[in-house]
């Protein structure tokens, strides 16, 4: 696993996915590729994980998805998030927010 | 994880034109729309990879390897979007394909088993050796045991073949039960109706002399219808005629197999040549098959004679075939058609009373009875004696398995815990309960039969290595033990229970706790606990308590070796060489035995370095010769005086009592005066006087060997020392020595020389001096006395060597136990580790609190070991020299060899664990 450096911190992939769709609908490919570039290539999510993480959210009603046609001129698969989508996003932007918070204070202690 | 390998890539790419394939025949719209949507994935990610200057095909591959398994992302993307019984409580997929899953999802685990074995090489090697061992260890005990109690003789129909015997005979002896007499067998033959044919035969061991070299072998003389009776065919020739029954037709002879490949080439013209047996010549006949290899199993036997052979064999035992106390036969039948065991029995239970009637003296309450042939394997007392025997020792070498087994489920726990993430994700996303089972047990099961197709090389050496080990017996037995089908099937059932056993518990275990807390990350529960820690503590206990046993067990039994070096047998210990040729075998009578003794003492006597030279019936502390006579005091039955006793008794000359530096306490030895004709002279032990002549002069005193009219009286003319008679370990052993020029010797014996000169020099002498003017005999044995007395002690060296070698596995694997537990729970514990030395815990403190952490298991496995050690030793106490069962320097070695090995294996991980770096702990697990 080492070779990716940071692995994904548990919980972390479905928050992820959330906020990348938050600006906008994309492909799964272009998913990856954006949290990738986002965070300089530190965190990779696994095709492995992205997928059924995606039909997850589906079937739960936070995002929904199209076959459109992309700039290369290519079938893909697109999501983007519902309402639904973006109240679980703010939900678990702030439980992230107090996680890290907590976090933080601990390893400041001495 | 995503390594790239050149394997795997290729495997995936196989799987990916597979999967297509499969995809399209069985339809289904969605993971169509999922195939594709990964697809399109993979070749955007390929083309980015090459933007970054990959080859073609290695961005190809690149983008394909991180995809891993397309075709289960796929189904389970398809149980995501179905929602599908989300939380995998039961079996999913229930009906379409089902069986193709059923088997792809076969092929596929064991594929991720291989990956799984291979990533983490060390661990699995351990786990396969141990297993290896184990199992090996359990075959080879399987097979010995096997041959002896289970293994079957390969007859037609065997339902149909019976054995008779008289079923209420002979009830202090262990064997002799099964047999009869001859002049009983032809009766049942001549009166009974019930068989299609009813055969005798009896076991008999002689020389085979053949291009001048004689060896000691085992065979059978039978009756001319043995054969048809078993319903064996001969390889090559024929078997014995009824013609070749009578006494003077009888030098025909069949050959075993083995005998006829090894001595004769295989060559089918072998027949009609002539052979020696016990110095005679017969006529070979024919070639017995190899499957069958004699009626009293494990001893192979090499050679079948008709029945009257019998008394060329064994002159001394010709009156075998016509006495009806001498019961030496073997009587097997083939029930006629329509005939019932029932019947077969009802009519011997006639034709007992009948013989009981005719021959009131000796078959007076004996009952005949018919029993299924193969129900039988020794005897049916020796049967029972020895299936305890048994079974001690294959829940001994059972016991090594158990700590093998103990190991490999403490390694799966941990491996499973290690992967607790990966299942519980693969559980959330739909794989039912059954499937990761499934897949967890077919790990196990795939790691058991590696190391049960080692331990079939294990087994093959080890009973190589058993069989190699001669006991002292008077002849080299060969016995039929070897990797039968069975042997091979029982090790496939033992790797295959194995598997399940030790996967099964920690499958369960991974598979049960709740999916969202794995999530979360909860890899240690509230009382600080590392999960699975428990089951994996109860088995270390439970290895440390097993390798106590053992390591207990060999220390006292390694103590009792040493101890008995110590033990004054009575008896000159150097200096002493012994050759003993076994005449009774080799077609002698006592008489001519007797003469041909002597006159090989005279040669060996002229060899140049020989001191003085004596015969012995029986050398003191030949462990596997016991030779006895009931005294009748003053030559009155019982009722009218003395009780009689029975004592160990042989037949010496007069230099016996000077070579092996055996005291006189009163009277004279045997000298000049007693030779054969004169008055009938005995000498007594101590023990002996003490014991029948309280108080009195021993001297004198007169006794006879039988109450026969004309029964010698036998006079006391000394007292020797008592010396040690039959073992080490007894307390003093009452003994009388005669005088071998005025006995005969029941054909045994062996001739002593003293000398200084080199005992392999000059036992090849010895040897040479017999051959040279004897060229047809054989010689059964040369030993120093250092070599003799040793013998003695073979079932404690070989016990002591074997609960040795299992005790130091056991502990051993143990040990790699303690230390497996101690090094995963440092592993999984380093975040609280981290957090621990970041609050200021030093690094003394945390090598304390893991250390002692991993002992407290260890003292508690321990603790029970040691009273499960003081119950289990108590069965050793009879074989135990000069100390008790609770030996404490035994049991101090036993369990401080145990407790270094465990301090080291707790030690190593505890030091390891205060190297843990707090940051990098608390950033990552």
């Amino acid at each position: 696993m080492g070779k990716h450096g940071l692995d994904l911190l548990r919980g972390t992939l479905d928050l992820l996915v959330l906020k990348t769709l938050a600006t906008g609908g994309l492909h799964g490919y272009a998913v990856a590729k954006k949290i990738q570039e986002a965070t300089d290539s530190m965190l990779t999510v696994e095709e492995g994980s992205l997928y059924p993480a995606l039909y997850r959210m589906e079937r739960r009603g936070w995002i929904e998805s199209a076959w459109t046609v992309s700039d290369t001129k290519r079938r893909v698969k697109c999501y983007s998030l519902t309402s639904a989508g973006r109240e679980q996003l703010d939900g678990e932007l702030s439980t992230w927010g107090e996680f890290t918070t907590a976090v933080g204070k601990v390893l400041e202690a001495r | 994880m995503r390594s790239p390998d050149s394997m795997t890539s290729l495997i995936s790419r196989f799987r990916t034109l597979l999967g297509a394939g499969r995809t399209a025949v069985m339809g289904g719209r969605v993971d169509r729309e999922i195939r594709e949507e990964m697809l399109t994935h993979i070749e955007l990610r390929a083309r980015d990879n090459e933007a970054t200057g990959m080859s073609s095909a290695q961005a190809r591959r690149d983008a394909e390897l991180r995809f891993g398994d397309l075709d289960q992302l796929i189904r389970s993307g398809r149980e995501q979007k179905l929602g599908k019984d989300p939380l995998g409580r039961f079996p999913d997929r229930v009906s379409q394909g089902a069986r193709t899953h059923l088997m792809t999802d076969l092929l596929r685990d064991i594929r991720f088993a291989f990956r799984m074995m291979a990533k983490s090489p060390g661990t699995t090697a351990v786990a396969v050796v141990s297993l290896a061992l184990g199992i090996g260890f359990n075959t080879t005990m399987f097979a010995v045991v096997d041959a002896v109690l289970f293994k079957g003789i390969p007859l037609r129909d065997p339902d149909r073949v019976i054995r008779v015997a008289a079923t209420d005979r002979d009830p202090q002896f262990i064997v002799g039960g099964i047999l009869t007499s001859y002049p009983d067998y032809e009766d049942i033959r001549d009166q009974s109706e019930s068989y299609s044919g009813l055969a005798s035969f009896r076991t008999e061991m002689t020389t085979l002399n053949h291009q001048g070299d004689a060896q000691f072998i085992f065979g059978e003389s039978i009756t001319y219808n043995f054969f048809s009776v078993l319903g064996i065919d001969p390889l090559i020739g024929r078997t014995s005629t009824a013609d070749e029954d009578v006494p003077g037709n009888h030098r025909v002879a069949m050959l075993s197999e083995s005998l006829w490949r090894s001595r004769f080439a295989g060559d089918p013209s072998a027949l009609g040549r002539e052979i020696y047996l016990g110095g005679k010549p017969y006529t070979l006949v024919g070639v017995v098959p190899a499957k069958y290899q004699g009626g009293v199993p494990p001893i192979a036997v090499h050679f079948w004679v008709p029945g009257p052979a019998t008394a060329d064999l064994i002159p001394a035992a010709a009156s075998r075939l016509t006495r009806r106390t001498s019961n030496s036969s073997y009587t097997v039948g083939r029930l006629a058609d329509g005939v019932s065991l029932e019947q077969a029995n009802a009519e011997l239970a006639g034709i007992s009373q009948a013989l009981a009637e005719e021959y009131p003296d000796t078959n007076k309450d004996v009952v005949f009875g018919a029993m299924s042939f193969n129900d039988v394997r020794i005897d049916p007392r020796a049967d029972r004696m020895m299936l305890p025997v048994a079974g001690v020792v294959m829940s001994i070498v059972g016991l090594v398995l158990l700590i093998a087994c103990a190991n490999v489920a403490s390694m799966m726990l941990a491996r499973a815990s290690m992967r607790r993430q990966e299942i519980a994700v693969r559980q959330a996303l739909g794989a039912g309960r059954g499937r990761v089972l499934r897949q967890m047990l077919t790990e196990s099961t795939v790691l058991s039969m590696i190391g049960g197709a080692l331990a079939v090389g294990v087994a093959f050496w080890t009973l190589k290595a058993l069989l190699a080990i001669q006991p002292p017996i008077v002849v080299p037995i060969d016995l039929a033990i070897g990797m039968a089908p069975r042997v091979f099937a029982f090790t496939l059932l033992l790797a295959l229970g194995t598997g399940f056993v030790f996967g099964l518990a920690p499958a369960l275990q991974t598979t049960r706790s709740g999916v969202s807390g794995t999530l979360r990350g909860d890899e240690v529960d509230g009382a600080g606990r590392v999960r699975g820690q428990r089951m994996r503590n109860l088995l270390v206990g439970l290895q440390v308590a097993v390798s106590i046993v053992l390591l207990v067990s060999s220390a006292l039994l390694v103590r009792s070796l040493i101890s008995a070096q110590s033990i004054d047998p009575g008896i000159r210990t150097n200096s002493i060489v012994s050759i003993g040729l076994g005449l009774v075998f080799q077609g002698y009578n006592p008489e001519d035995g007797r003469t041909l003794h002597f006159e090989v003492m005279e040669k060996v006597a002229g060899i140049p370095g020989v001191e003085s030279v004596a015969f012995a019936e029986r050398l003191p502390l030949d462990s596997m010769t016991v030779l006895n006579d009931t005294l009748h005091l003053d030559g009155l039955p019982s009722e009218e005086g003395v009780p009689p006793v029975t004592v160990d008794t042989g037949a010496v000359t007069p230099e016996f009592f000077d070579i092996m530096g055996i005291d006189m306490v009163a009277g004279r030895r045997f000298d000049a005066r007693d030779v054969d004709g004169a008055p009938m002279v005995a000498i007594v032990n101590q023990a002996m006087a003490d014991k029948v002549w309280p108080g009195e002069d021993p001297i004198g005193k007169r006794f006879s060997r039988s109450l026969a009219e004309d029964a010698p009286i036998f006079e006391v003319i000394g007292v020797n020392a008592t010396h040690k008679v039959r073992t080490l370990g007894e307390d003093s052993q009452p003994h009388v020595y005669f005088d071998y020029r005025q006995n005969l010797s029941s054909g045994l014996g062996t001739i002593i020389a003293r000398s200084q000169r080199d005992p392999a020099q000059l036992l090849e002498a010895m040897r040479h001096e017999v051959t040279a003017s004897r060229p047809e005999l054989a010689i059964m044995s040369t030993r120093t006395i250092q070599e003799h007395l040793s013998l003695s002690l073979f079932p404690v060296r070989l016990a002591a060597m074997a609960l040795s070698v299992l005790g130091m596995l056991g502990a051993l694997l143990a040990s790699v136990g303690v230390y497996g537990v101690v090094a995963f729970a440092v592993a999984r514990r380093r975040r609280e580790i981290g957090i621990r030395m970041a609050v200021g815990a030093d690094r003394n403190n945390v090598v304390r609190m893991v250390f002692q952490q991993g002992m407290r298991t260890v003292l508690i496995g321990g603790a029970i070991g040691l009273l499960a050690a003081l119950a289990f030793t108590r069965a050793l106490t009879s074989i135990l020299y000069g100390i008790g069962a609770t030996d404490v320097l035994a049991y101090s070695a036993g369990v401080g060899f145990l407790l270094v090995v465990a301090v080291v294996a707790n030690a190593l991980p505890a030091w390891r664990a205060a190297g843990v770096n707090p940051v990098s702990a608390l950033r990552s697990d």
